[in-house]
């Protein structure tokens, strides 16, 4: 696909190991009042480390690592790049669940439709947390929290609003990216859902 | 329109029609059985097939009853005592593949859940027992099993364990000789069986004896998203 510009937003990876098997993570942020800058695009990469090794690793087992987050301006094609390797393994000392095994979490909009919503799918899911094919209460319950504490315009950091990016509308590829604010997260339903890429033998 | 219940699709039917589109064609195996070991898993529906064929007359009802009672007991007496009490084998179905109008379809049970006392992973993660017939060696000659109902100390994180490939292997090998005794005894080969020859539908089902799953080849550890419950 063809560059497409998406106005002041910056897409921010979480990118961890699990089994020698890469694991990412997308999450948009949109900059209000002056554009993205080499600057400030460090400041949000810089928090978002500090999130995802403070906040959600916690959550995860020992054996996913948190090996990078980066940080890309998609304004335009020679937009601000940044990132910071890490080394951060899950704080959950039993045993993780298989690779391709997830839970994902939804982030949602103030608008409807498939163009609107947004999702992550995470890695490294204890044992312990699961029930057969049912995530445990506390487990989602501390990860909606831990995302919905990226919600709203500068709360998360100031000038910064957490954001999902629609690329198509109706199948057609959109001029530019559109950004519309996550209003909340939260799982549809407490079952894993699957992640096949992530098993070993599978992608990278 | 839904290609399986031939009704207009519901526009937010879309998982439904997805998990049914895919079923496959009628193919005649003249001879030939296919038996369904018919799981639950979390009140989800799950199975496993395996293929018989007979080099003798066509199958009576009664040697459809004797096919499906003897792979009751080789699985519950070599498989399901290695797997999660999460795990009900339901049912066996034994259905004559020889044309859609034949002998029909046996079931047998009772049904009986797996033997160890321990939580299954999730209906997604399964192991995947390759078993193959012996003249060539690429894909068309190679059915798999992904086994459910795996104990959580049954894997280790993305690996089976030695114990659980053990329990497998002995377990699937078994079954080459144990179909000889199926009733009504030297009757039942258990096969396995190819639909498609160069990603075209065959005039009929091409099958060769199974010789079960290649000596020192490391089980592995799949995925079966359709087993998970719906959202």
């Amino acid at each position: 696909m063809a560059f497409q510009p998406v106005p002041d937003v910056a897409q921010i990876r979480i990118i961890g190991n699990s089994d020698q098997q890469l694991t990412i993570n997308n999450l948009y942020f949109q900059i209000s009042g002056g554009g993205i800058t080499p600057t400030n695009i460090q400041d949000i990469v810089g928090e978002m480390v500090t999130w995802a090794s403070g906040s959600l690793a916690p959550q995860l087992a020992e054996t996913w690592v948190l090996t990078n987050v980066t940080g890309t301006d998609l304004s335009a094609v020679d937009g601000a790049y940044y990132e910071l390797p890490q080394n951060v393994p899950g704080g959950v000392a039993t045993e993780s669940s298989p690779n391709n095994v997830a839970a994902c979490i939804s982030l949602r909009t103030a608008q409807r439709g498939r163009s609107f919503r947004g999702r992550n799918y995470l890695p490294g899911i204890p044992n312990a947390a699961i029930d057969l094919n049912t995530l445990n209460g506390t487990f989602t319950s501390n990860i909606t929290l831990i995302y919905n504490a990226l919600v709203g315009p500068g709360t998360f950091l100031p000038g910064w609003q957490f954001v999902i990016v629609s690329r198509q509308n109706a199948g057609v590829v959109r001029p530019a990216g559109l950004a519309v604010p996550v209003v909340s997260c939260g799982f549809t339903n407490n079952y894993v859902r699957s992640m096949r890429s992530r098993e070993i033998g599978h992608g990278a | 329109m839904c290609v399986v219940c031939d009704r207009e699709k519901s526009a937010t039917a879309r998982k439904w029609y997805e998990r049914g589109r895919r079923l496959a064609p009628f193919l005649t195996f003249p001879n030939g059985v296919q038996v369904e070991l018919v799981f639950v898993l979390d009140s989800q529906i799950i199975s496993n097939r395996l293929w018989f064929y007979t080099a003798g007359d066509p199958p009576t009802t009664s040697d459809l009853v004797g096919l499906a009672d003897g792979v009751y007991d080789w699985y519950t007496t070599l498989i399901l005592p290695g797997l999660s009490v999460d795990l009900l084998l339901a049912t066996v179905v034994a259905t004559d593949w020889t044309s859609p109008g034949a002998v029909g379809e046996v079931t047998t049970g009772p049904p009986v859940t797996g033997s160890v006392a321990e939580q299954s992973h999730s209906a997604n993660v399964a192991v995947v027992v390759p078993f193959r017939w012996p003249n060539y060696l690429n894909r068309r000659r190679k059915n798999k099993n992904y086994v459910a109902g795996i104990p959580l100390s049954g894997i280790q994180f993305n690996h089976p364990t030695p114990e659980t490939t053990s329990l497998l292997f002995e377990g699937y090998a078994a079954l080459i000789d144990a179909a000889r005794t199926f009733a009504p005894g030297d009757y039942w080969y258990w096969v396995v069986t190819s639909m498609y020859e160069g990603g075209s539908l065959r005039s009929e089902m091409a099958f060769g004896l199974s010789i079960g799953i290649q000596p020192g080849l490391a089980m592995k550890v799949g995925q079966r998203r359709k087993r998970l419950p719906l959202s």
